[in-house]
């Protein structure tokens, strides 16, 4: 809860000053250690068809090539099966920035919730282009804007870098409308970073079963900012909705405040129940921690270039 | 006074204002703070899941605004009390400090409304309960307050004048009781106009049960009369407007009454035995369901009331009836004419075991046959056999007849009845005049020298021309055939009573100080029809000339001025009235002049014997559910306790501390809120 802020146009640069590049890369060798040491670097796709690795068997079908058929397995089981190995290709990263206004919510001269998803956005996309992936970023609000290809290659982390100093916080957030846009774009599927605060009123829906049933392997970062929950502002008020500008008068008391923080702890563990249900992983993102905290975390979670 | 009505009227104005002030700075509310919040959602599920509390909210919100409005008007009172306290000096209290109250005590006050039940339980009369509206207004009146009691029936009676003297005006107001006779509205406001002379702030209060009065409208009235109604036109003074008022009357009125009346009394002899006759009652039951009664019928010679009627007279006949509701006719066939004055008492049939009603509810009529005296008959005639027939054939008349040469008409007037014992002359073909005073029939088929040239009419078609005059009751000369008539010149004031087709008078009547008739035909000259139609004729011009004329007397009608026609002019008569004793009568020609307003039966007696009497009558307007609520309602002039100014303050400061008071709730109630 804050006073309205006007929304950012301009560059963001002083994001991503000297320091913070100096703390990517930090984190960057931090990451290939952690992989290293327990989990490869290089993340293979979910597609199964010519690789090396064995991946499963499967019956066999008419039509099926005979040289993969596991005739050993045949000699034991008497039965055909097929032997399927894992396809390797790169790994596409897409990284779904929420630029709608309710991200650009802050106390004045506070970071917004923009602003950590884009650093971190910018963190995640070092790491991934020093994996050899390719990265993508996606800002979206109610619908995604014309797409980025995929760019590889640690000297394109710059390219990332203008363009996220470019995103500019604007319009309504639409969880549904945005990633069926995005599916729309991006046939090919990939890990999808989803960086956002949810605040949509149609809700997640079944957003996330699309795209995992789509083939891509989405992870949910769900921002927010905790010290507007704890706020001790009582009296009458009239609160604005920032992206729909909706008022509505209310008489702001600390039990109503109470109520309002277990709404919001309702709201998040239906944001990682959706989550779960997909398989994904999901989490919660408070603007108080750093970024970099925030991309330790994310690799001590798991399932990013895991 | 209008001091005090300037300074009400700019209080009034100010916390009209004030109000409308704080309840505009309310409804407009200040802008709330305005904060931005990243997603409305969230807080309109908190708030979905609190809508009792919301609304608590908007509830408390509205008791703020009531808090802060009585907090207005506890403030507003604190500051008008003392001025209204300083100005209410004892010359502005009064609004009319000359009041004439009026209280209607015509016949209808003396109705008990509603039914059995109810009317046991109060047993007040609609004057009873005009008594209290009245004391409770004199009670009210601040001392300063002058007032002129007129108690108003057929008549206006001033009881009581400008005066302090309270506890006598609240004794004549006890003492009213109510009267048999109409209400003479008109009487009353000329009265108390005439009281009011000279007086400026001046009302005129007219306590009334809305009856219609016999004359009179109130409006006419300056200033225009306040009324406080009683019975069932009480409902309306409240109402706001006639239409509603007279709506309220009339559903008031719907209950019905416990009301007998004899609305009109009718006695006929029968032709065939004059010794006996037929009764016709008109009887109204106003209890709106049928009604048991006993109808009781008194006979007497001298009574007159119903006292008098108790004490001396014979019960001629008890006779059981079932009344429906409204009016009705009720014949009672032969009874017994032998005494000439009859009282009809309508009671409610009485309950064999059951209690005695504790206000009963009746109604007396009276009737009186015309006095059937022994007429002394002078015949002047040389010889007409069927007329002289004709004269005996009554069983009262006593003919004395003389040729005509011998006939001198000053050896039989009138003031020398007492020598000749003759009531009246009758002059067959005879020109010398009538005795003085007397009055007389004169058949003149002859004329006499001086009327030149005389007309005549042979066989001639004869036409009724005044069929309802007493003379020619039962009388038709429908195929009755004349030889000859004479055609009578008419004189001023002639009353034409048969004539020729088209204007051939043969038949006149003259009253000009004493009755006369001619007749321009001869009954020797007629066929059978006319010689049957004789005796008939005569005995109706006996009647008529003697002042008999009628077999019953019609009723007076009480309240209003009489004018009874005496048989003979120039007597000294004394007129009774029920119950009282004589005096002597007015009289103006051959009319004696009077009004009343006592019941029964009034007589005017003349020194040689002649008497009148006559039945008296409520007017129809005296009906209890005949009641409207017309002209416009009383109600007192507000007055302010006086206080002296220590008082005034005192309760000032009381109101400024429960201002204080409620102020500090409405604080706590805000701190509450904010603190929730």
């Amino acid at each position: 809860m804050a006073e309205a802020k006007t929304g950012s146009s301009a560059l963001r640069t002083d994001l991503f000053d000297a320091g913070f590049l100096g703390r990517v890369e930090q984190l960057a060798l931090l990451a290939r250690r952690m992989a290293t040491s327990g989990q490869r670097a290089q993340r293979r796709s979910r597609k199964v068809g010519s690789g090396i690795e064995f991946a499963d068997h499967r019956d066999f079908a008419p039509g099926d090539e005979p040289r993969s058929i596991d005739w050993s397995l045949f000699a034991r089981t008497r039965r055909l099966q097929l032997r399927l190995y894992e396809e390797e290709e790169d790994l596409r990263v897409y990284f779904l920035v929420d630029r709608s206004l309710s991200m650009d919510m802050a106390p004045a001269g506070q970071p917004t919730l923009l602003d950590r998803a884009l650093q971190v956005t910018a963190a995640l996309s070092y790491i991934a282009l020093s994996n050899l992936d390719r990265v993508a970023v996606v800002p979206f609000a109610q619908g995604v804007a014309a797409p980025m290809s995929p760019v590889r290659g640690r000297n394109q982390f710059f390219h990332i870098l203008r363009l996220l100093s470019a995103i500019a916080p604007a319009g309504r957030t639409s969880i549904v409308a945005s990633l069926a846009a995005f599916v729309r774009h991006q046939p090919r599927p990939g890990l999808c970073v989803i960086l956002s605060d949810f605040y949509d009123p149609t809700g997640l829906g079944n957003a996330l079963r699309d795209l995992s049933l789509r083939g891509f392997e989405p992870m949910v970062l769900h921002l927010c900012d905790r010290t507007l929950l704890d706020t001790t502002v009582a009296g009458d008020f009239a609160l604005v909705d920032c992206e729909t500008g909706e008022e509505r008068e209310l008489c702001l008391t600390p039990a109503l405040m109470a109520r309002y923080r277990e709404a919001f702890a309702q709201f998040s563990e239906e944001i990682h129940r959706a989550a779960r249900q997909v398989g994904a992983r999901c989490l919660t993102v408070d603007l108080s921690q750093s970024f970099d905290d925030v991309v330790m975390k994310v690799f001590r979670t798991g399932g990013f270039l895991g | 006074m209008m001091h005090l009505a300037a300074d009400l009227r700019t209080l009034a104005l100010l916390g009209g204002s004030v109000a409308a002030v704080l309840v505009l700075l309310y409804l407009l509310r200040p802008r709330r703070r305005r904060i931005e919040v990243p997603f409305g959602g969230l807080w309109q599920r908190v708030l979905a899941q609190s809508e009792a509390r919301v609304l608590g909210t908007q509830w408390r919100r509205w008791l703020s605004l009531l808090l802060l409005l009585g907090i207005a008007a506890l403030i507003w009172s604190a500051a008008a009390l003392p001025l209204l306290a300083g100005r209410n000096t004892p010359d502005t209290q009064v609004q009319a400090p000359h009041t004439v109250l009026i209280l209607d005590c015509s016949a209808s006050m003396a109705a008990r409304d509603g039914q059995i039940k109810d009317r046991l339980a109060r047993g007040t009369t609609r004057l009873q309960e005009a008594i209290e509206q009245a004391t409770e207004l004199v009670d009210a009146a601040p001392p300063e307050d002058r007032f002129v009691l007129i108690a108003a029936s057929g008549s206006a009676r001033v009881l009581a004048g400008w005066g302090t003297d309270r506890a006598a005006l609240r004794q004549a107001i006890a003492a009213l009781k109510p009267h048999d006779a109409g209400l003479d509205l008109h009487r009353a406001l000329a009265t108390a106009e005439q009281a009011l002379t000279g007086y400026h702030r001046a009302a005129i209060v007219f306590v009334t049960d809305g009856g219609t009065p016999l004359q009179g409208d109130a409006a006419s009235a300056r200033p225009e009369p306040r009324h406080v109604w009683v019975g069932p036109a009480r409902a309306a003074m409240q109402a706001p407007t006639a239409a509603q008022a007279q709506a309220l009357v009339q559903k008031a009125l719907a209950h019905g009454f416990d009301n007998l009346a004899v609305e009109h009394v009718g006695l006929r002899p029968d032709p065939a035995d004059p010794g006996r006759g037929t009764l016709t009652l008109r009887l109204r039951n106003d209890t709106l369901r049928d009604q048991a009664v006993q109808i009781s019928v008194a006979a007497s010679a001298t009574a007159q009331d119903v006292v008098e009627f108790s004490r001396d007279s014979a019960l001629r006949r008890v006779q059981p009836a079932v009344l429906p509701p409204g009016s009705s006719t009720q014949i009672l066939p032969d009874v017994d004419l032998d005494a000439p004055r009859f009282a009809i008492h309508v009671q409610p049939a009485p309950v064999p075991g059951a209690l005695q009603d504790q206000a009963p509810f009746d109604d007396w009529g009276f009737a009186v046959l015309a006095q059937r005296r022994e007429l002394g008959v002078l015949l002047v005639s040389a010889q007409d056999l069927f007329l002289e027939a004709a004269l005996h054939a009554g069983d009262r008349t006593r003919v004395q007849q003389i040729a005509p040469e011998r006939y001198h008409p000053e050896d039989f007037a009138a003031a020398d009845r007492p020598r000749h014992g003759i009531d009246l002359v009758v002059l067959d073909n005879v020109a010398a005049p009538l005795p003085p005073g007397m009055p007389g029939l004169r058949l003149l088929l002859d004329p006499p020298k001086s009327e030149t040239p005389a007309r005549f009419a042979h066989n001639p078609e004869i036409v009724p021309r005044a069929a309802e005059h007493a003379l020619m009751r039962g009388v038709s000369f429908q195929d009755t055939n004349f030889d000859r008539v004479r055609l009578l010149p008419l004189q001023p004031d002639d009353m034409v009573l048969a004539s020729v087709a088209p204007s051939g008078p043969v038949m006149v009547a003259r009253q000009t100080g004493v009755r006369e008739i001619e007749w321009g035909i001869d009954l020797a000259e007629t066929d059978l029809g006319g010689r049957y139609a004789l005796p008939l004729l005569v005995g109706n011009a006996v009647a008529w000339l003697a002042g008999e004329d009628e077999p019953v007397l019609g009723p007076l009608e009480l309240g209003r001025p009489w004018a009874v026609e005496a048989p003979v002019a120039g007597l000294a008569w004394q007129w009774r009235e029920p119950g009282q004793a004589p005096r002597r009568a007015r009289a103006a020609g051959t009319q004696l002049l009077a009004s009343s307003e006592i019941q029964g039966i009034h007589t005017w007696t003349a020194p040689d014997g002649h008497q009148i009497a006559r039945p008296t009558l409520l007017p129809a307007s005296e009906r209890p559910g005949d009641v409207h609520a017309l002209g416009l309602a009383w109600h007192a002039p507000r007055r302010v306790q006086r206080q002296d100014a220590a008082q005034a303050w005192t309760r000032s400061a009381q109101l400024l501390l429960a201002a204080l008071a409620i102020l500090a709730l409405e604080w706590l109630l805000y701190l509450r809120r904010r603190t929730l």
